[in-house]
């Protein structure tokens, strides 16, 4: 009976914030994803210039999607981590491009980064699913 | 032998033998692991280093994309964590509506 009853204590105990499962997150993460890595892996067949608008875009639904996840609160601390961290490989990759142009980290750079973006992006998604529905 | 190895072996001349035999034993060990996220790492490691030898990467642009496998390795922790935290609340609430809800009405 003692060790139920500390079973029942700990069980209780809500010192770990959690997250639930947010089908937004899930549906915004995985279109986010697709319109990245299709950008990034234009990177190496157009010149900075021609992709201005399309970085202007892309860079805007980002701050859409962190400003969101961060309203969650501190429960959502493990997701706003990961987006954080995918947000600067791709502000990482739109300023090789700007700095470096297209081609000068070899020519098929950007095909590779665009594989490690979505790569980022696979996992964070991942996570979403291993959370608990309410 | 591989483009791989043979590129290795090409960098790292007769006194680097310990780090080049190393190197190659990473890459084939984590080729072989059972985790995804380990094999897929491994196997982005090996196509670089082989578009490194072809020139379809500069050196520079190898340096970035292998720094960026440690980004991955940050988020894969992150969906650890979560795993974790997601199985400990199952347990704790699988406890509470089994035992407090269920067992103790039967009390």
């Amino acid at each position: 009976m003692g060790s139920l009853l500390l079973l029942l204590t700990l069980s209780g105990c809500s010192s770990i914030p959690v997250s639930y499962y947010d089908a937004t997150t899930y549906a915004q993460l995985t279109a986010l994803k697709a319109e990245a890595t299709f950008l990034v892996e234009s990177f190496d067949q157009k010149p900075a210039s021609d992709n201005q608008d399309e970085i202007n875009k892309v860079t805007l639904s980002f701050r859409k999607i962190y400003e969101y996840e961060k309203g969650k609160g501190k429960s959502n601390s493990d997701t706003i981590k990961q987006f954080e961290k995918i947000q600067n490989l791709f502000n990482y990759d739109v300023k090789n491009y700007m700095e470096s142009g297209h081609q000068s980290l070899g020519r098929n750079y950007f095909r590779e980064a665009s594989v490690i973006l979505g790569k980022a992006f696979d996992i964070a998604i991942a996570t979403e699913n291993l959370k608990n529905k309410h | 032998m591989s483009k791989f190895t043979d590129f290795v072996d090409s960098v790292f001349d007769e006194s680097k033998l310990l780090e080049r035999n190393a190197l190659k034993k990473l890459i084939l060990t984590s080729k072989n692991n059972t985790s995804d996220f380990v094999r897929l790492q491994a196997e982005s490691f090996e196509r670089w280093t082989v578009m490194l030898a072809d020139g379809e990467l500069t050196a520079t642009g190898y340096k970035k994309l292998v720094k960026k496998m440690e980004i991955l390795t940050q988020i894969e922790e992150v969906r650890l964590t979560v795993g974790a935290k997601a199985s400990a609340q199952r347990l704790a609430s699988g406890i509470q509506e089994i035992v407090i809800k269920r067992l103790f009405s039967l009390i």
